[in-house]
């Protein structure tokens, strides 16, 4: 050993060698520091013995069955939820004990359920209609946000909108919901997923409208690791499609064209086992509001509004549909450079 | 015929095939328990923690970059949950990177020093049954950011880059975490031996 600074830096890479994290040529520095100097060899000694006591420590034994009980875990959660058993969601019984109550006459039941029946008449809509409007407004302002994020991104790009690449004849559908062999996935989510990654969304849960009752934020210490969103329930909004062979540049877009609106009515958000029933005619709106009431969207010239019926497009295109398609399978495309088709 | 990778499997369930991630499942149900039974000191809270483990690989695999590594994905996802089971536990407080390894009357004292008598001849004091109970509990009572990396490094033999990849942190942080924790297991064992004898 040179000197004390030597020794020094020999030390701190005990630890490293007892974990064979030292590449070969390293080690056998490591090794031979140990050799010629007596204090690094008890160093090293005690260092060993006190790594070895860490094996002392007992696992307890999983069940045999671990593996298989993930598995029916999973196939649970990606199964149709079964509706309750009608006959156990009602005691038996209940009817026949309330008339048979000592405290109150029938008169005087009938009288406050007719009470209650009037207050909740006159108050509970007033209440969700409210509600429901507040939600519609924050979903917009959301979608606002979204949008500014995809301007700016659209800035510092030369002037191309997010774009994730191309897939030739890849499924939009999310993945567990189109199992087709040969089919490869490609997310239409990616390119909203840019503007959170790079931060110009600055916050998950501007991707959930708050009328989205699967929706919820991705986690932030997910965004370095993932490229899209980690699952369908990270995002509300439907994008325009953007499986294309290049990007698109923002200014060439028809200003009459939606980008991005509230999700599509195909596509419910929740994980799994959703229908894809197709919708016959053109007024279905999205499903995030109550009774698909309407959507937010936003032009390509950066307008954004609420709209009750989905035809909103250029000369009254469907926003959610591929030219008059009602069936999809996740490979269908706009039919035009002016068709919007908003996707997950 | 060649054993399919990780990524592979990946890929072929994406494809439609669910035996490939019955396979992940099979291969990494154990190794995965074994990290989370040592992380939570629960083996039942371990078992639900890699159901909910895989539950989410199975939600996300989509989203999953495919040019990264499966295994150290695995991890990031399970350390992530065993985590957020312990906040809710709140069962220990977290040591800030800066905070010292050893009491204040240690202060100054190399990493090495901690372990200087850590490891005097433990069976002459205990039977290996208590010594591997009072292992065990040594463990189970590290600060979650410092168990959480000796774990990772000493069982499970991850390299410091993987580590730096499955916990979020930079790789110098990775070094100075694992060094602390390495001091705090043996300075806890040197104490609570002279409290036992």
């Amino acid at each position: 050993m040179s000197d004390g600074r030597e020794i020094e830096r020999i030390e701190s890479l005990l630890l490293d060698l007892h974990l064979n994290q030292l590449q070969a040529e390293q080690a056998q520095e490591v090794e031979d520091a140990i050799a010629s100097s007596p204090e690094l060899a008890r160093k090293s000694k005690v260092l060993r013995e006190v790594l070895g006591l860490l094996d002392d420590y007992q696992l307890p034994e999983p069940s045999v069955d671990l593996s298989e009980r993930v598995m029916s875990r999973i196939d649970e959660q990606t199964s149709p939820l079964p509706f309750p058993d009608a006959d156990s969601a009602i005691p038996a019984g209940t009817a026949q004990d309330l008339s048979a109550s000592p405290i109150l006459s029938l008169r005087e039941l009938v009288t406050i359920a007719a009470c209650i029946t009037l207050f909740v008449s006159i108050c509970v809509p007033g209440y969700f209609k409210v509600q429901n409007l507040a939600r519609r407004k924050y979903c917009g302002s959301n979608l606002q946000q979204i949008w500014n994020g995809m301007a700016s991104y659209a800035q510092a790009n030369n002037g191309y909108i997010a774009y994730a690449g191309h897939v030739p004849g890849g499924s939009w559908l999310p993945w567990h919901q189109s199992r087709t062999p040969g089919v490869r996935r490609a997310s239409n989510t990616r390119p909203l997923f840019k503007l959170l990654q790079g931060q110009y969304v600055r916050e998950a849960r501007i991707f959930i409208c708050p009328a989205d009752p699967h929706g919820r934020p991705m986690l932030a210490d997910s965004y370095k690791t993932f490229s899209d969103f980690a699952e369908p329930a990270n995002n509300s909004y439907s994008f325009q499609y953007m499986n294309l062979p290049q990007g698109r540049l923002l200014n060439r877009i028809n200003i009459r064209m939606v980008l991005v609106a509230d999700r599509n009515p195909l596509f419910d958000g929740r994980t799994a086992g959703q229908n894809l029933s197709p919708y016959q005619e053109d007024k279905t709106n999205s499903l995030i509001h109550e009774k698909g009431a309407g959507q937010n969207a936003m032009y390509a010239d950066g307008r954004g509004g609420w709209h009750t019926e989905p035809t909103i497009g250029v000369n009254g295109d469907n926003i959610y549909r591929a030219g008059q398609l009602i069936r999809y399978h996740g490979t269908e495309k706009p039919s035009s450079d002016d068709d919007s088709m908003l996707v997950p | 015929m060649n054993t399919p990778t990780d990524e592979q499997l990946l890929a072929n369930y994406l494809e439609g095939q669910v035996s490939g991630f019955e396979l992940l499942v099979q291969r990494y149900s154990r190794e995965l328990f074994n990290f989370l039974a040592r992380f939570t000191g629960n083996g039942p809270t371990a078992e639900d923690i890699v159901q909910e483990t895989f539950l989410q690989i199975h939600l996300s695999a989509g989203s999953f970059d495919q040019r990264r590594r499966f295994k150290p994905w695995l991890f990031t996802i399970a350390a992530n949950k065993a985590r957020d089971f312990l906040r809710s536990r709140s069962r220990k407080p977290e040591v800030p990177l800066h905070a010292s390894v050893g009491s204040e009357d240690e202060e100054g004292q190399q990493f090495l020093d901690f372990l200087s008598d850590a490891a005097s001849s433990p069976l002459e004091v205990l039977e290996k049954k208590q010594e591997q109970e009072f292992v065990r509990s040594i463990v189970d009572q590290m600060p979650v950011n410092l168990k959480e990396i000796l774990i990772l490094c000493y069982y499970h033999r991850f390299a410091y880059k993987e580590i730096a990849d499955i916990l979020g942190i930079p790789l110098g942080t990775v070094k100075s975490r694992l060094h602390s924790a390495v001091a705090y297991f043996g300075r806890t064992y040197r104490a609570t031996l002279k409290e036992q004898v």
